[in-house]
């Protein structure tokens, strides 16, 4: 049982702090990954950039080692000692002619040998700029301009700008297309140049070695070979376009166009900051690596600008694809850990109820005041209660392990209990039975067992749970009860008897008193005075009024007494038979009588039913009111096992604080020639048939008293025997 | 002061009884004690106190004779209201029953009645009950 739990709390504050966490987490790698991929990037291009740039030097040094080699060929130097030697070189007697000749072999060879030379020439400073050799290539040939065709090229920049170089130093023309007579050759192709003066002497020169080169392998080379949407651009000092992703803008500075390349920052960019243009026509926005090339020497030093860049689109779309990659692992992440946290939270709160369950059970086990013993199937006690030690006088020591039928129960009780217990097993009943525990001490308490089946899930039996009751003292007093009910209904039956008995045995001495009465009467009317005679017959009126009295008595005593029977008798019938024979009473009060609600039938004894009809009735007529015709109505209502009769009037009606004084017995509200007795009947017949009389009246509007019958029911009806003679 | 009665005098006496028979016998063991007794009968409690309600502080009775039970008003309601009437209480009363308890019995005498009569009565019981009567001047 793990003893850590998670509170309801302690959850949503590690969820809360998962959540925050996993999200924090998320933000902080978004912003590492996104500055890791400008730094990969920037890294990149300036590798690409670097990588380009030494392609580029590469060349240009190579381009100017060819012209540096030249100008080294010994026949520069013939020519110019020629020159200046009137046509013959002092130095060896070849003539200028011989080494013009030996120059253009040179020319000719180092273009065959040089696809990407275009032309070679020397070129003099004298006589405007005279071209003394030009050997160049035309389609595929390389062909020697005959010394007619030469031109003075004195006016053209590169002549002056490589003859104010110094010794050793080389001039590098921009990159731009090759023209012809000032138009653009067609074909377009790239082209610079590269030259070194030629000094006759220190501070005179003498004219240039100047070599043009086909720059298209060369641009070719440079933009071959990218990265994967990476793009180049190469442009001059100038920021015109040499090399550049949109096909149509290098070299269309050529055509006038005025788009240039201009970079926030003239130096070589660094990997650590992120450089960023943005394209003016279509907007998107580049990252870009720059590096800058110088190309020649001297004053007439240059340099290119050699970009690499690559869309920002596609470096967020690195970005986006890696956070969405790291947002996966994250959000896995945080499902797992999620789950994990859910379950050991679910997992430790039924642990929680588990145990609180458990210790529920435990205080109900121990605390109880019954005994609760388990056993396994076998009946073997496993758990034995501290009331069970008290009951049974053994502590939990003694019991544990053993049988439980024989040590709870007295031995003759052992094949009755093993009868239950063995149903419990079979069919998992729950027998409740009252039986002998063992003899503890002269004592064997009576005890009440109830056996439990104790069931894994639905069906399958762990054991069963004993709880066991004593009942000794309830025992001893049900049948001390049961005795004194047994005394009481003798009692009652003594006491009916008694006063059936009274009542008999008083006529008797009765019927004597009215007998001598009348015989003086008669004997001696006309002897007697006035007043004798009225006390005469106020002796016999008396005594006929105890008679009655005894009657009604005997009436009530035998109803008590008598075992009726019922059936189902017709409420209408009744009350019809009621009125035929207190004809004379209605007529005279003149009271209308009716049922209300038509008829039913009435579950009782028929005699009965008519007797409390008509005492009721004979009230009600009886205690009418003075000032208005007597209604009487009878209805009928089933309410909850009860049929009901109401009897309702618009009498006198009885004060409240006489509604219970009315049904006892010889108990009169009004001087009436009433014997008080009516409606103790009622209550007493409503009694025999286990129903009741209730009354409901107001002073002057009437009274309304309603009879219970309950309705016809299997259960037997309480009765004593008639045992009445007369 | 208090003076014992003759059997002669003339009472003024209420009698609080149902039973018209019992009410004539008392009546005529009363005659025969004194013919010039004034004697009211009442139905009952309610009747008497009703009649006492209305009467003039001179009319009011020299006795009482109550029966207990009574419709309407018994006997030991009758006693409590006559008891608890500062004008009432000083008259005597005595209850009239034909059987009672000593619980009844307890309860009357600590309300303040008089005497006990055990109906029937005799003229000769009647007047010595009279005899025995003491009351007060007003």
């Amino acid at each position: 049982m793990p003893t850590f739990f998670i509170s309801k709390r302690a959850y949503f504050i590690l969820l809360l702090a998962l959540t925050i966490g996993v999200g924090a987490a998320q933000l902080a790698l978004n912003w590492q990954i996104e500055k890791n991929v400008y730094a990969e990037n920037n890294s990149l291009l300036a590798n690409q950039a670097q990588l380009r740039s030494d392609i580029l030097k590469r060349e240009l040094s190579s381009s100017e080692h060819h012209v540096r080699f030249l100008a080294a060929t010994p026949p520069i130097q013939g020519i110019v000692r020629a020159t200046k030697n009137n046509g013959v070189d002092p130095y060896d007697g070849t003539s200028r002619a011989q080494w013009l000749e030996r120059l253009q072999v040179i020319f000719k060879a180092y273009l065959l040998a040089n696809p990407a030379i275009a032309q070679i020439r020397y070129i003099a400073a004298a006589n405007d700029g005279l071209e003394l050799i030009r050997v160049q290539r035309e389609a595929a040939n390389i062909v020697i301009v005959p010394a007619a065709e030469l031109q003075e090229k004195g006016s053209r920049p590169y002549i002056r700008e490589t003859l104010a170089l110094g010794e050793q130093q080389v001039y590098v023309s921009d990159i731009n297309l090759n023209r012809e007579f000032g138009e653009i050759e067609q074909p377009p192709w790239p082209t610079y140049r590269v030259a070194t003066a030629i000094y006759e002497s220190e501070r005179q020169p003498f004219g240039i070695i100047i070599i043009n080169f086909n720059a298209k392998a060369l641009l070719d080379s440079l933009n071959s070979n990218l990265e994967k949407s990476t793009s180049l651009i190469l442009s001059d000092q100038a920021g015109r376009y040499l090399i550049h992703p949109d096909p149509k803008l290098p070299f269309k500075f050529e055509y006038g166009d005025i788009s240039r390349w201009q970079p926030s920052s003239n130096e070589n960019s660094t990997p650590t900051s992120n450089h960023i243009f943005i394209d003016a026509k279509t907007k998107q926005h580049f990252l870009f690596a720059m590096n800058k090339i110088p190309s020649g020497s001297g004053t007439q030093q240059r340099f290119f600008h050699l970009v690499t860049t690559k869309d920002i689109a596609d470096i967020n779309s690195t970005i986006f694809n890696r956070q969405l990659s790291a947002a996966s692992i994250a959000i896995i992440s945080y499902i797992v850990c999620f789950l994990l946290l859910t379950l050991s939270w679910l997992l430790s709160n039924k642990t929680l109820i588990e145990q609180r369950l458990k210790g529920d059970l435990q205080a109900l086990i121990q605390g109880s005041g019954d005994a609760i013993i388990t056993t396994d199937r076998d009946g073997t006690i496993t758990d034995w209660n501290p009331h069970a030690e008290k009951l049974f006088g053994q502590d939990k020591t003694y019991a544990l392990g053993k049988p439980l039928l024989t040590t709870i129960f007295e031995d003759s009780y052992q094949p009755t209990a093993m009868q239950y217990f063995k149903s419990v097993l079979t069919e998992h009943t729950k027998p409740q039975f009252e039986i002998n525990a063992r003899r503890i001490n002269d004592n064997a308490p009576f005890i009440s067992v109830t056996l439990s089946p104790i069931l894994l899930g639905n069906d399958n039996l762990a054991g069963v749970a004993a709880i066991v009751r004593d009942i000794s003292d309830q025992q001893r007093l049900h049948k001390a009860m049961l005795n004194l009910n047994k005394q009481l209904t003798s009692k009652n039956r003594e006491l009916e008897q008694f006063i059936y008995t009274i009542s008999h045995d008083l006529k008797a001495p009765l019927v004597t008193i009215k007998g001598f009465s009348l015989r003086l009467e008669e004997e001696e009317k006309d002897n007697v005075s006035e007043k004798s005679r009225h006390r005469l017959n106020r002796i016999i009126s008396n005594v006929d009024q105890m008679n009655k009295l005894l009657e009604e008595l005997l009436r009530l005593s035998r109803i008590a007494r008598s075992d009726i029977q019922y059936a189902k008798c017709d409420l209408q019938s009744s009350v019809n038979k009621v009125l035929r024979s207190i004809e004379s009473d209605i007529n005279m009060s003149a009271a209308k009588i009716q049922l209300t609600n038509g008829t039913c039938s009435v579950h009782s004894n028929e005699t009965l039913l008519q007797q409390c009809l008509q005492n009721l009735i004979s009230n009600a007529i009886h205690y009418r009111a003075d000032d208005r015709q007597p209604i009487i109505n009878i209805s009928y209502q089933l309410t909850q096992g009860y049929t009901c009769i109401q009897v309702q009037d618009n009498g006198k009606g009885i004060d409240k604080q006489n509604h219970e004084t009315i049904f006892k017995l010889f108990e009169k509200l009004e001087h009436s020639g009433g014997s008080g007795v009516g409606l103790a009947i009622v209550k007493t017949i409503m009694d025999k048939h286990q129903g009741k009389v209730t009354l409901s009246s107001k002073l002057d509007e009437g009274s309304v008293f309603t009879l219970y019958f309950p309705e016809a029911t299997t259960k037997k009806l309480g009765s004593i025997n008639a045992n009445e003679t007369d | 002061m208090q003076t014992n009665l003759k059997p002669t005098d003339s009472l003024s006496i209420m009698i609080a009884e149902d039973n018209l028979d019992h009410a004539e016998l008392i009546a005529d063991a009363l005659y025969d004690c004194s013919p010039q007794h004034k004697i009211t009968h009442l139905i009952d409690g309610a009747a008497l106190l009703e009649k006492l309600s209305d009467a003039d502080p001179q009319d009011l009775p020299d006795l009482i004779l109550l029966d207990l039970k009574m419709p309407r008003l018994n006997g030991v309601n009758t006693l409590k209201k006559l008891k608890s009437s500062p004008s009432l209480q000083h008259v005597p009363v005595m209850i009239l029953t034909t059987s009672c308890t000593d619980y009844e019995k307890r309860v009357c005498l600590a309300l303040g009645a008089t005497q006990f009569i055990t109906k029937p009565i005799d003229s000769t019981t009647m007047a010595s009950y009279l005899c025995s009567l003491s009351l007060s001047p007003w």
